[in-house]
């Protein structure tokens, strides 16, 4: 955790509203991985980890030690998500319901990949997009974001997702199986196209 | 060392909790095992691949001023909270005699019964609210977003906005402000107008997204961003990419932008006109008029103080009747219109002028959603001496108006419709002919018998056994 991050916690204890948004900017793409990686829908997700991000800012006073602000928070935000998930159903009844009953999903998903211009414009950010949506599942991603965008220790990473530290190896084991895997097949899938590229121009 | 500790060992390392002759051990391991090298060096690989896939999230660009909208909300709330109330009873009833100081001093009194879909502003202030059918708990301030097909009935007569049915909750502003779409309105002791729309986009096989903004803050969006699955601060809602259809857009202030995304839609405001090629915006709208009379950003809103209702707040408020505007709203042009207005009609409604506005509009109606709203608010009505506008409806080609002309032609003539009725068991549709036999049994009277012995010889056999049902009942 960086001296900055540390600096901006403090004062964002002591309620300034502007080192708080400092903060949000920090974490917010890490904590929609965590969330998304349990939810399984990234709209969901943003909106919960909105909800954890208010939920810390509601309780950022009760901070004592601002190097602890990186694990609380996602804890805040595991929890957030694992409560999500239990009243999904009920959650997604109001306005979800309603919009899924005038639009299919592919007209939102189609939607919603149009609608950031600045974002997804390249053809290639648009395939890292794709990919981050689709690795960045289940329960090994959690510990996996943990582990490597914010360098948690396996004993912290046990403190935010609950579990023992037996299980934070374990998941981070299966984790890294589940990329290299992805690796392997996206490889592959350069190779075949090439393949077929080659023959396609031989023939 | 066995090559399975690498791993375990690796995280003990990278998390400093290595012994020193653990250390050593490993590397001296890692030097002679090529698998295990292999390993580690796809361990970096998974780390930089996790961090850039978290980095290419894409997280929306509004995502943190959504946040820091809320969090102001927190404070504004919390200082409310730290003002002169102490305690909830006394706080509930300082609440209530506000309303009622608000309510005494304004007479007027708006009844909102309908809308078309749109996303209505419930300005700040509430003094109470309250969920009703399951739905979230709104707070002061929130958005209500409502759909054609979901009936909704805002009534802010003296003590608070109700909002039924399928939608979301209710609550007792001092202004309400529609934002999109089209909102029916009837007025109690004054009439009421309702304010045109400033402007409007119209989308055949199409998709938009509309970004409102007051002043320099955008304030939401209507358009295809995904599912607004959060009540609470709905500053982001979404999904409205109107594969065919229209949206009206009300701005007091501020201006709007308007994106096509794929194919072409046309805009207007006022008297301009346009059409949008996908990709392209067009801004429109009046630019923010005075600071003082303009919020520039949500929190103003939220401090915006509880006071009485007036008529410059109120964007719905002025002159007619409303039964004239339910039942000139039969003639409009637009089949929800026309629909919402038998709907209301149906329900709120008596009288004879009611039940001829809804009998004549019946005979020269074309569209099937209408026409069954008005059959049933003849039902409603119960409108007997003009059945007469019913029986065509009982041979129409589409089945689902006959089922509802079957329906409101049961209720209305009873006994006396029986001939009628037992003509349906003759319908090509199965649904009909069974709907037609038990409405019989429902009668239970002796004139029925003939139809039922016919049905006997249908080929279907729950038509059979509802017909053999019948005859017991006639027996009995």
């Amino acid at each position: 955790m960086s001296r900055k991050v540390r600096a901006m916690v403090a004062a964002a204890r002591d309620g300034d509203p502007v080192a708080f948004e400092g903060l949000v900017n920090r974490y917010r793409k890490p904590v929609c991985a965590l969330v998304y990686a349990l939810i399984d829908d990234f709209h969901l997700a943003q909106d919960v980890a909105q909800d954890a991000f208010l939920v810390a800012h509601r309780r950022v006073s009760t901070i004592r030690d601002p190097g602890s602000f990186p694990t609380w928070l996602f804890r805040i935000a595991h929890r957030h998500a694992v409560n999500c998930v239990r009243d999904r159903e009920r959650r997604t009844r109001l306005l979800g319901r309603a919009i899924r009953h005038r639009y299919t999903s592919r007209e939102i998903r189609e939607g919603c990949a149009g609608f950031e211009p600045g974002q997804v414009e390249k053809g290639e950010h648009r395939e890292a997009v794709r990919e981050a949506l689709s690795v960045l599942k289940g329960e090994w991603a959690t510990a996996l974001v943990l582990r490597y965008y914010e360098g948690f220790s396996c004993r912290e990473i046990g403190d935010v997702l609950e579990i023992d530290e037996r299980n934070v190896r374990v998941r981070l084991h299966r984790g890294r199986e589940a990329m290299r895997r992805q690796l392997v097949k996206s490889v592959r899938g350069v190779e075949k196209h090439e393949v077929r590229g080659r023959r396609t121009s031989s023939g | 060392m066995r090559c399975e500790d690498v791993e375990r060992l690796l995280d003990d390392r990278a998390d400093g909790l290595l012994s020193e002759e653990d250390a050593r051990s490993l590397e001296e391991h890692l030097r002679s095992c090529g698998d295990c090298r292999e390993a580690k060096a796809a361990f970096a690989t998974v780390g930089a691949d996790v961090r850039s896939m978290v980095d290419a999230l894409p997280v929306r660009p509004e995502f943190t001023l959504e946040v820091m909208v809320g969090v102001r909300g927190d404070e504004v709330r919390s200082r409310r909270r730290g003002l002169a109330f102490i305690g909830a009873g006394l706080l509930a009833a300082a609440a209530a005699a506000l309303l009622l100081a608000a309510f005494l001093r304004t007479p007027v009194t708006v009844r909102v019964v309908g809308t078309e879909g749109g996303l209505l502003r419930l300005a700040p202030g509430a003094a109470r609210w309250r969920a009703l059918g399951g739905g979230s708990r709104l707070e002061p301030g929130a958005w209500v977003l409502t759909f054609p097909d979901r009936r909704a009935r805002f009534d802010l007569a003296g003590t608070g906005l109700l909002i039924e049915g399928d939608v979301l909750a209710g609550i007792a502003p001092e202004r309400i402000d529609l934002l999109h779409g089209r909102i029916l309105v009837e007025a109690g002791e004054r009439p009421c107008r309702v304010v045109a729309p400033f402007g409007g986009v119209e989308v055949a096989r199409a998709t938009v997204a509309v970004t409102l903004r007051y002043g320099r803050e955008p304030v939401f969006r209507v358009g295809p961003e995904g599912e607004p699955t959060r009540v609470r601060s709905l500053l982001t809602l979404a999904s409205v990419s109107l594969p065919d259809g229209y949206a009206d857009i009300h701005l007091p202030a501020g201006h709007v932008e308007i994106t096509a995304l794929k194919g072409e839609a046309a805009w207007w405001a006022g008297e301009r006109r346009g059409r949008l090629r996908a990709g392209e915006t067009i801004r429109i709208g009046p630019e923010p008029a005075e600071p003082a009379t303009v919020a520039e950003d949500l929190g103003d809103w939220i401090t915006r103080p509880l006071g009485p209702v007036s008529e410059t707040d109120m964007m719905l408020v002025e002159a007619v009747d409303p039964l004239e505007v339910m039942i000139e709203g039969l003639a409009d042009s637009s089949p929800l219109t026309r629909r919402d207005s038998a709907d209301r009609l149906g329900r709120l409604c008596g009288g004879a002028r009611a039940v001829a506005a809804v009998a004549d509009r019946l005979v020269v109606e074309e569209d099937a959603l209408v026409v069954r709203a008005l059959l049933d608010a003849l039902r409603r009505l119960d409108a007997g001496e003009r059945s007469g506008a019913v029986k065509e409806y009982l041979s129409d080609a589409r089945p689902e108006v006959r089922e509802t002309a079957l329906r409101c032609w049961l209720d209305l003539r009873g006994r006396e419709g029986i001939p009628e009725v037992g003509r349906m068991i003759d319908d090509p549709e199965r649904d009909l002919r069974l709907l037609a036999l038990r409405g019989l049994r429902a009668l239970a009277d002796p004139a029925a018998r003939p139809w039922a012995e016919k049905a006997l010889e249908d080929p279907d056999p729950a038509v059979v056994s509802e017909a053999l049902r019948l005859l017991q009942a006639l027996d009995r």
